[in-house]
């Protein structure tokens, strides 16, 4: 298991509003695309994110160093009952912030390539959307105005579901 | 937390992430949402693909009331009444088999009205069968006649306990769906100092999750193929304490990890490792007159239960991978 030392190598991330982040290699190697960068040596000091603003970086970076820390998997069978339940409830929290930055958290993720963050927002986004009517949707996700179904389309959509509607 | 207006617009390719985790219903009405949504939830693909990453389990049920229900494992309320049958139906054998989200039903002791249906959309379609004349198996023996009344759905084939050759040797049969014909028979587990549990009358097939299983019903043991088709990879698992269920016929299910058992209209949960039972009061309020089965949801569509439809509508899914 390792923690973070004055003597890790460190990496600097750089958001779309000019901010730098200080962090340990071993967080940012939660995310493969900087992992890849980094074994590719195609990483100077500063890695430069020109399409995630500060707000959600940071953010990304609460969950890699989170994640980072936590002791992986057949380290240990007794430690790890605890450390899932731990990191379980981590990310609960983490995932308790309005819909837009959540929206702007997966595109980074997906970015970024950290599969967990990935699958932790789409569940998130799918349990707040379930009960959510089609109008709600298309404002919440910014549907495309010019997709819509013609009136006559979703009448029809609306017949041939309408075992979804009860 | 207001629903702002935002100028983000997640692409369509994550956006199919999010919607695996989502409930058929829910999706059923977010077919309207836009002209994309519409054709994306209504393609082969990802119609596959949601059932198999939701894996959401219902209970089959006749109530006490008479109605064949349906209702999730992980919501027990509302309980859904099943579509009404084209033909008579009561109380057993008449749901013969469930496997992705399609149920198939048949009228009873007659083989000629079978309909299958969608559990969650309710779409029912009336079916022809086809009769297989190519068998190697007898199936005259009363007492594997018996069994051959439901097959268990594993892996694309159909299995039975059936019996073979002059002298009877008991073997587990598999019907290939894609080749509509009999392949290979699947190897039964290394039994050691153990009787022949396939000729044991007190033992049945059972599919737990996705995988082939030969339950007990008496001892409690469970033999489970952890690898489909790997004789080595036949498991015993022994259910402690179940002497609790001597002398009644539980049924055996399978839940994210954990197997159920329905006793006297009652419904227990088997932790594998921790091999403890814990009792499931909460399905108290579902009014259970008999237990049939499991199923997942899905929005396939029983249309697909004719080949030819399938062959068609998987020819023209293209894109969204």
């Amino acid at each position: 298991m390792s923690t973070s030392s004055s003597s890790s190598k460190k990496i600097v991330l750089k958001s779309a509003d000019n901010e730098t982040f200080e962090i340990d290699e071993i967080v940012a190697l939660e995310s493969q695309a900087i992992k890849n960068m980094i074994e590719d040596e195609c990483a100077d000091n500063v890695i430069p994110l020109g399409n995630i603003d500060s707000k959600t970086l940071s953010k990304i970076i609460e969950y890699c160093k989170k994640h980072a820390e936590s002791p992986k998997k057949d380290d240990n069978a007794d430690i790890d009952e605890k450390a899932v339940e731990d990191l379980k409830s981590f990310d609960a929290e983490f995932a308790k912030v309005d819909m837009p930055l959540i929206q702007d958290i997966l595109m980074a993720a997906n970015f970024l390539n950290i599969d967990n963050l990935i699958g932790l927002m789409c569940r998130t986004i799918a349990d707040r959307i379930k009960g959510k009517t089609p109008e709600e949707i298309r404002k919440i996700l910014n549907i495309n105005k010019n997709d819509l179904l013609s009136p006559e389309q979703e009448a029809k959509a609306r017949e041939e579901n309408s075992w979804a509607f009860d | 937390m207001a629903c702002e207006e935002q100028s983000t617009t997640v692409p369509q390719d994550i956006i199919i992430y999010i919607l695996y985790h989502l409930p058929v219903k829910t999706l059923g009405r977010f077919r309207c949402v836009s002209k994309e949504w519409l054709s994306l939830l209504s393609k082969p693909h990802f119609i596959n693909t949601h059932h198999k990453t939701l894996n959401r389990n219902h209970l089959i049920f006749w109530s006490k009331d008479g109605l064949l229900c349906s209702v999730p494992f992980d919501d027990l309320e509302p309980v859904s009444a099943l579509p009404n049958l084209p033909f008579e139906a009561k109380w057993c054998g008449d749901i013969l088999c469930c496997c992705n989200g399609l149920v198939l039903a048949s009228g009873r002791g007659s083989f000629n009205n079978f309909a299958v249906f969608n559990l969650t959309t309710k779409d029912l379609r009336s079916i022809t069968w086809k009769q297989v004349t190519d068998s190697p198996y007898d199936h005259y023996d009363w007492e594997s006649y018996l069994r051959w009344s439901s097959g268990v759905f594993v892996n694309g084939f159909i299995h039975w306990i059936a019996s073979k050759g002059s002298d009877s040797i008991q073997v587990i049969a598999a019907f290939s769906l894609a080749e509509e014909k009999f392949i290979s028979e699947v190897p039964s587990p290394d039994l050691y100092n153990d009787v022949d549990i396939l000729s044991d009358k007190d033992c049945e097939l059972v599919a737990l999750g996705e995988k082939l299983a030969i339950f007990h019903s008496v001892k409690g043991s469970i033999w489970l193929m952890n690898e489909y088709g790997v004789q080595k990879s036949w498991t015993k698992i022994v259910v402690s304490e179940y002497s609790r269920f001597l002398g009644v016929e539980p049924m055996i299910f399978y839940d994210k990890g954990k197997i159920m058992i329905e006793a006297l209209r009652r419904m227990w949960m088997y932790d594998l490792e921790e091999q403890t039972f814990c009792k499931r009061d909460d399905f108290k309020i579902l009014n259970l007159r008999r237990v049939i089965s499991t199923c997942v949801e899905s929005l396939v569509s029983p249309e697909l239960a004719d080949p030819i439809n399938y062959r068609q509508l998987q020819a023209q899914d293209g894109g969204w991978e």
